[in-house]
């Protein structure tokens, strides 16, 4: 499941709340693949589970995540190791510097993969509000649990998924619902679909 | 851009240039990239320099559209459209070239085409309206965009068919064309705020009113009709266009919506007429997504519109959404506020206008716009229903509808279905008859289209007559199409329709309606319909496609070097994987199976990704809602089942390997119970060390840890040593190292020792197949061997873990008698281990759970078996024996630890123990035995001599003589503890005591007989005794007159020192002995000596008799004492003796005790010489006499009858 050696044709954008877990994971999956593909979180703020549960970790999108490791670091080593927290975030230091706001991304993707409904939601409210341009961007959805487990595990379908998209870039309009609806049927994941003009 | 001559003609040789380069390379192929910079630099400087040279170079540059790279043709658009930007008058060829580019083989090319054209006609557009444009020019240009116009929306008005064929790419920007045309040809709205110069650049109100050929009313009409068309594409059916075709019309609405507020109502009303009646046959995904769409769409509006009458139509609309009023509310917060506003009515609207205000007006169709006919049919329709739906009539038909409606809800229905919230009784029938209306309408139903259909036929007939032309109906054709049932609908059946309806949109039976009206889709299909091939194929029997499935696979198998090579890993792999796991059939399943297994090494890889995606689906049965079949607890069993096949291949497989294993167990997604249960055979079968070592790495490295352990945990009851063993020492080492599984272990081992309380018999799970005890039902009960199986794992954590005392302690006091006895065998290793250190251990002694003190002794036994005790443990023992449990017994260990008063104090109770006790607490005391190398360690702090003096000391009262007596005759047995100096010592200690120990005597014969040489001393100790008036004593006096019977001759002076009355029964009684004797001896003195003796005495040994002869005087004996003690040096007389002591062995009175003293005394004799100089002054000297005694008696008859000295304690019984 690789295009490695070949030129990525197709811009793909991967979105989850809070570019953290579930976009993170699909990035570095698929960066390491070759794909062409930047990830980004579309809520206001970036947020991540802290000592109890109504006490959350929140930061602006432009902090970085050496800087949320520290803090959280210092903070409480052990509960954060535990619950992998630390682990995430070494990872997504490797990749970039720090979580991107999809609303502020002024860039053409063709595909762009969103992780839970309510993403998917704020993204095409925002592309909405353009939608004047003439180059047809996909939106597809595709719920994920917000969990290291299932990210893992919907980084391999997402990744599945770009292949084909890859794949078809040629007609890749004329493709894309079919390969949504078959992806929706084998894998049993609620799909949305939306073309927007950007 | 005027250019002098020169500069001109320099600008023309320099494109010339780059143009013949280019055109070098034309014939080269792998140059396009080089070809193409070029090109482009010729482009720039041409369209910046001199415009004039685009028409000398315009045919080579557009002989690039014919080229195949199609990046070129790009180029060639690119230069095309600025080109024409420029001068539009160069829109002509252009238009030929892209007729032809956008029918191009390539759909990237036909896309880049259509996006020139749509870019061209913007500029041309703008062109036009430009003052300084001439009208002649403004012409011909509009001419051409007209063809491009009918061009490429031609394929829409035709009705969708051959539209249907083109690339979906291409039809998105043809939708896109239209809207950016209306725009052109529509009027601005000034309050519509533009984000960029850019934006809505062109509008109907920029057209001069100058030109001739035009006018601003005709283009705004056209954009009028291009509008219809682009609703009308809306409803087309769905194997023509998709929902993305839908969505993406959608949004070309609603952004024509945004910038041209004025359409904002016929574009929200098209939409809702879409909403409620989304075609059937689009899927899930699209209804879905379509309904996404509309809602983004609409909240942008909310956000933004500032009509008062449309945002409450919207804020209605999506509520139907299932959007909430907060949820509203926070788009747009002031809601009830922009409620109030409303824009200045403008014609255009009217229609939509109208609409709202649903039949509370007269509706006067000639103020209609035309190309709203649906608007008209709506509103007639509702007008229509509102009349006729009361809340009863709607119950009524309910009631009488509600046995049609089916069992099961269709799935259809729930992706389609909208709730209607609550209202009023008055807004639900307005809201009810829309919908009904709407339905109707779709389906040419009711008085609405009735009167559309009317009008049309006159406005053709209109048409006819005016122009003679050909009517256009294409505006209805393709709405009617929908959902009609077709032209046999019959008027009976458009009247259960209606009635349908009412019932259905009031609860649920609409989708119903919708199946009906749907069912019938031949009316779509027209006879140029795209193929679709599983409308002509025939499904294969089951069987069949079993079988040749297998074949396949088969085939694929048995060629898998020539497949891979073909294919690639991953798609070989893939396609395997997809036949194993999609296709139900065993066969298959096993054959591909059987593949993987034949050669582990290579094809684990394809072991893994079947698993994986065996987890995958059982993970989307369990998250898909309509999964009915299999209940939630077999949704996994494929899986399982698959994993156990693999484990129990890999575990058994000729080329075993045990990372293969391992990364079975560690990498998938999921290991399941059947999985675990395989550890046992693991185990059992193949590598137990491997087993074990899998366990470890299973409940560090996997989550849910506590059921990886539990096959280890079983295992330390099997039968099996090795592997019982094995899982012992794996589970105390897990204990050790992780803290999370600690309780689960400990659980299980006090579990399996407490299996001991059961007197009778073990569990009948005890027997059970995993223990591989194989069927002894029968022979059922505890055997030490049991009994130990049970304890192993306890006893293995309590040495890594001395907190599990106190457990044991608990637990052991349940147990029966017996298994107390395997318990004390089984804590000796772990006892020893954990040392008498450890802070639990000493706890433990200091307080035992009542009932255990016995298991208290016994590890307080084990702890000082071969360490003697510290202190701390000394001082636990001490305070459980003070403070809880007197037991003497407890301190027997730590004897040697204790202060000497605490030990002397002790030493009554201690001889009361049973012998072997006894023995052990003199064998400690004294350091010998076993624990002579503890004496050496640590001093006890009592020396032997202490210890034999306080048995003296010890009265009566605390213990009887018996015991006494065996205990001194324990304490002397060990010689080497008492030599001949100590025992003196011991004598003379012994004599001061006040009262006389009873034991005395005994002690000194015992002593005499012990160390022979002793006698002279042991004389000086009986004068002593003398003077204490030993007859008095009547314990001491028996052994003090044996004492004297066997030391004769010595023990003449002594005799002669007894008082006359005392001497005489003691004469009578042993008259061979001593009567004689006595009398040769005194015989033998001088006279002074016999002078200086009582007369009384000399009577009685002389004549037998107390009576004095005449003239003698008595005298005090004990004056006699400083004449007597130079007596030995006198006795020269042995030969005398030797009848006498013959004469001894015939002595009826036959205690062995004395007889035995007699040859002791014999034997030490002989050893007498060596050791004189030890012994302190006093004995020395006492000694020293002797052995000028010692010198005759060599030569003794009692020498002969020598015979190994049997142990004190045994004669005295």
């Amino acid at each position: 499941m690789s295009i490695v050696g070949k030129k990525s044709r197709l811009k793909f954008a991967v979105v989850c709340s809070s570019n953290q877990n579930r976009s993170m994971e699909a990035h570095n999956f698929l960066h390491k693949r070759g794909f062409n593909v930047r990830s980004f979180g579309s809520g206001n703020c970036v947020k991540l589970p802290g000592v109890s549960i109504d006490r959350p970790n929140i930061f602006p999108f432009d902090v970085s995540y050496e800087d949320m490791y520290h803090q959280l670091s210092n903070q409480d080593h052990h509960l954060y190791t535990n619950n992998g927290l630390l682990n995430m975030l070494d990872r997504n230091r490797k990749i970039k510097r720090n979580p991107e706001r999809f609303q502020d991304a002024r860039e053409y993707f063709d595909v762009i993969i969103c992780c839970e409904e309510r993403v998917f939601d704020q993204v095409i409210e925002h592309l909405a509000e353009g939608n004047s341009g003439y180059q047809p961007t996909h939106v597809i959805n595709m719920d994920i649990q917000d969990n290291h487990e299932e990210a893992t595990v919907a980084a391999f379908i997402i990744c599945e998924l770009c292949q084909k998209f890859e794949e078809e870039a040629e007609h890749l309009d004329d493709m894309v619902s079919d390969i949504v609806s078959d992806f929706e049927e084998r894998y049993k994941r609620n799909m949305l679909h939306c073309v927007y003009y950007i | 851009m005027t250019l002098s001559g020169r500069e001109a003609v320099e600008v023309a040789t320099r494109v010339g240039q780059l143009m013949r380069e280019a055109n070098a390379l034309q014939s080269v192929p792998g140059r396009e990239d080089a070809r193409l910079q070029l090109l482009r630099a010729a482009k720039d400087i041409i369209l910046e320099k001199n415009l004039d040279l685009i028409d000398n170079f315009w045919k080579e540059m557009t002989d690039t559209s014919k080229e195949k790279s199609t990046s070129l043709v790009v180029f060639c658009l690119d230069w095309m459209r600025e080109a024409c930007a420029v001068e539009p008058t160069y829109l002509k060829p252009t238009r030929l070239i892209l007729f032809d580019l956008l029918e191009h083989q390539s759909a990237i090319v036909q896309k880049q085409s259509l996006m020139t054209t749509l870019l061209l006609y913007q500029d041309a557009y703008r062109y036009i309206t430009l003052p300084s444009t001439k009208e002649k020019d403004a012409e011909v240009v509009w001419t051409e965009l007209a063809e491009i116009k009918k061009l490429v929306i031609s394929p829409l008005e035709i009705g969708g068919f051959e539209f249907a064929g083109m690339h979906l790419a291409k039809r998105l920007l043809t939708y896109k064309f239209i809207e950016s045309v209306i725009m052109c040809q529509s009027p601005r709205d000034p309050s519509v705020p533009t984000r960029n110069d850019n934006e809505d650049r062109s509008s109907s109100l920029d057209m001069p009113t100058r030109l001739q050929f035009t006018s601003k009313e005709k283009v705004e009409a056209e954009g009028i009709k291009l509008l219809q068309i682009l609703e009308d594409c809306l409803m087309l059916p769905q194997p023509e266009i998709t929902y993305i075709d839908r969505e993406s019309i959608c949004g070309c609405l609603f952004h024509l919506a945004r910038r041209r507020p004025q359409f904002l109502p016929r574009v929200i009303q098209r939409i809702e007429f879409l909403n409620t009646n989304i075609p059937r046959s689009i899927n899930k995904v699209g209804t879905e997504s379509l309904r996404k769409y509309f809602r983004a769409s609409l909240i942008n509006i909310l956000r933004r519109s500032d009509d008062g009458d449309m945002l409450a139509r919207i804020a209605d609309f999506l509520a139907t959404l299932g959007l909430t009023p907060l949820e509203i509310n926070r788009i747009r917060p002031k809601l009830q506020e922009a409620l109030k506003q409303k824009r200045p009515t403008t014609e255009s609207e009217l229609p939509a206008k109208r609409l709202k205000m649903e039949g509370s007006s007269e509706s006067t169709s000639s103020d209609l716009v035309g190309t709203d006919l649906q608007a008209l049919a709506m509103d007639l329709n509702m007008k229509a229903l509102m009349s006729k739906i009361t809340p009863q009539k709607v119950l009524k038909l309910l009631r009488s509808n509600l046995t049609k409606v089916p069992t099961k809800m269709p799935a259809y229905f729930t992706s389609v279905y909208i709730p209607m919230g609550r209202k009023s009784d008055e807004e639900m029938v307005q809201l009810l008859a829309r919908r009904m209306a709407e339905q109707m309408v779709a389906a040419s139903v009711g008085p609405g289209p009735a009167e559309i259909a009317r009008r049309k036929a006159e406005e053709q007939s209109l048409a006819n007559l005016m122009k003679n032309s050909q009517p256009d109906d294409s505006d209805a054709q393709p709405i009617s199409s929908v959902l009609t049932r077709g032209p046999s609908l019959t008027a009976q059946q458009h009247k259960e329709t209606m009635e349908d309806d009412g019932e259905a949109s009031d609860e649920e039976e609409k989708p119903h309606v919708i199946s009906d009206t749907q069912e019938t889709p031949e009316v779509f299909k027209a006879t140029d319909k795209a193929f679709h091939v599983n409308e002509i194929t025939e499904p294969i029997l089951n069987d069949d496609r079993g079988n040749a499935i297998l074949s396949i696979v088969n085939e694929l198998i048995s060629n898998d070097g020539n497949v891979l090579n073909a294919s690639g890993e991953y798609l070989y792999h893939k396609c395997l994987i997809r036949f194993a796991v999609k296709v139900g059939i065993d066969a298959l399943r096993d054959r591909i199976m059987k593949y993987i297994l034949e050669d582990i090494g290579t094809r684990a890889e394809l072991a893994f990704r079947w698993i994986y995606e065996e987890y995958a689906l059982a993970r989307q049965l369990k998250r898909d809602p309509d999964f009915h079949l299999a209940p939630e607890a077999d949704e996994l069993q494929r899986y399982d089942d698959c994993l156990a096949k693999f484990i129990r291949g890999f575990i058994d497989h000729a080329e075993y390997r045990e990372g293969l294993v391992s990364a079975l167990y560690l990498e998938v997604p999921l290991v399941t119970e059947g999985a675990i249960s395989l550890l046992h055979y693991y185990c059992a079968e193949r590598s137990l060390h491997g087993a074990m070592r899998l366990i470890q790495k299973l409940v560090t490295a996997r989550p849910n840890s506590v059921q990886y352990i539990t096959p280890a945990l079983e295992m330390t009851l099997h039968q099996r040593k090795d592997l019982q063993t094995q899982a012992v020492q794996t589970c105390v080492k897990i204990y050790g190292s992780i803290p999370e599984l600690r309780e689960t272990i400990k659980d299980y081992a006090v579990e399996s020792i407490k299996l001991l309380n059961d007197p009778v018999k073990p569990p009948a799970w005890f027997f059970s197949d995993k223990f591989g005890r194989g069927a002894q039902l029968e022979d059922y009960a505890w055997t030490e061997e049991y009994q130990k199986l049970c304890t192993t794992l306890f006893t293995g954590l309590l040495s890594e873990d001395p907190t599990f005392l106190p457990t044991l302690g608990e637990i052991y006091v349940k147990h029966p008698s017996d298994v107390k006895k395997t318990i004390f065998k089984v804590i000796e290793q772990p006892m020893k281990t954990i040392g008498m250190n450890a802070p639990e251990v000493l706890l433990f002694v200091r307080n035992p759970p009542p009932g255990s003190e016995s298991l208290v002794l016994r590890i307080i036994h084990l702890l000082t078996e071969t360490h003697p005790a510290t202190p701390e443990l000394i001082s636990s023992i001490q305070s459980l024996y003070t403070e809880r449990i007197p037991d003497v017994r407890f301190l027997i260990p730590i004897l040697n630890g204790l202060p000497k008063k605490d030990i002397l104090a002790a030493l009554p109770k201690l001889i009361k123990l049973n012998p072997a006790l006894v023995q052990e607490v003199f064998h400690r005391l004294l350091g010998t035995g076993k624990h002579k190398h503890d004496a050496v360690q640590r001093k006890p702090s009592v020396t032997p001599a202490e210890v034999l003096i306080e048995l003296h000391r010890i009265d009566l009262t605390k213990a009887d003589a018996q015991t006494l007596m065996k205990a001194t005759g324990l304490c002397l047995a060990e010689k080497d503890m008492y030599p001949q100096d100590i025992m003196v010592f011991i004598l003379k200690t012994l004599i001061d005591m006040e009262p006389l120990p009873f034991l005395l005597m005994r002690t000194i014969l015992q002593t005499l007989t012990m160390y022979p040489q002793t006698r002279s001393f042991v004389m000086n100790i009986l004068q002593r005794l003398i003077s204490k008036e030993v007859w008095n004593i009547p314990v001491l006096w028996d052994g003090f007159v044996k004492c004297c019977e066997k030391t004769v001759p010595q023990s003449f002076p002594v005799l002669l020192m007894i008082p006359a009355e005392k001497l005489l029964p003691i004469l009578e009684k042993n008259p061979v002995q001593l009567k004689t004797g006595l009398k040769q001896h005194v015989a033998t003195m001088n006279v002074r000596q016999r002078g200086l003796m009582n007369p009384r005495t000399l009577s009685v040994v002389e004549y037998g008799t107390l009576q004095l002869p005449d003239g003698a005087e008595e005298r005090n004996p004990v004056e006699l004492a400083a004449v007597i003690n130079p007596l030995p040096s006198m006795n020269g007389q042995r030969g005398n003796n030797n009848t006498i002591v013959l004469k001894i062995e015939e002595t009826p009175e036959e205690e062995a005790a004395s007889t035995l003293s007699d040859q002791a005394e014999e034997n030490g004799a002989d050893s007498n010489h060596e050791a004189p100089d030890s012994a302190d002054e006093e004995a020395t000297m006492f000694i020293k006499m002797e052995d000028s005694d010692d010198d005759e008696t060599p030569s003794s008859p009692v020498q002969t009858s020598s015979s190994p000295v049997p142990p004190l304690g045994d004669s005295a019984e």
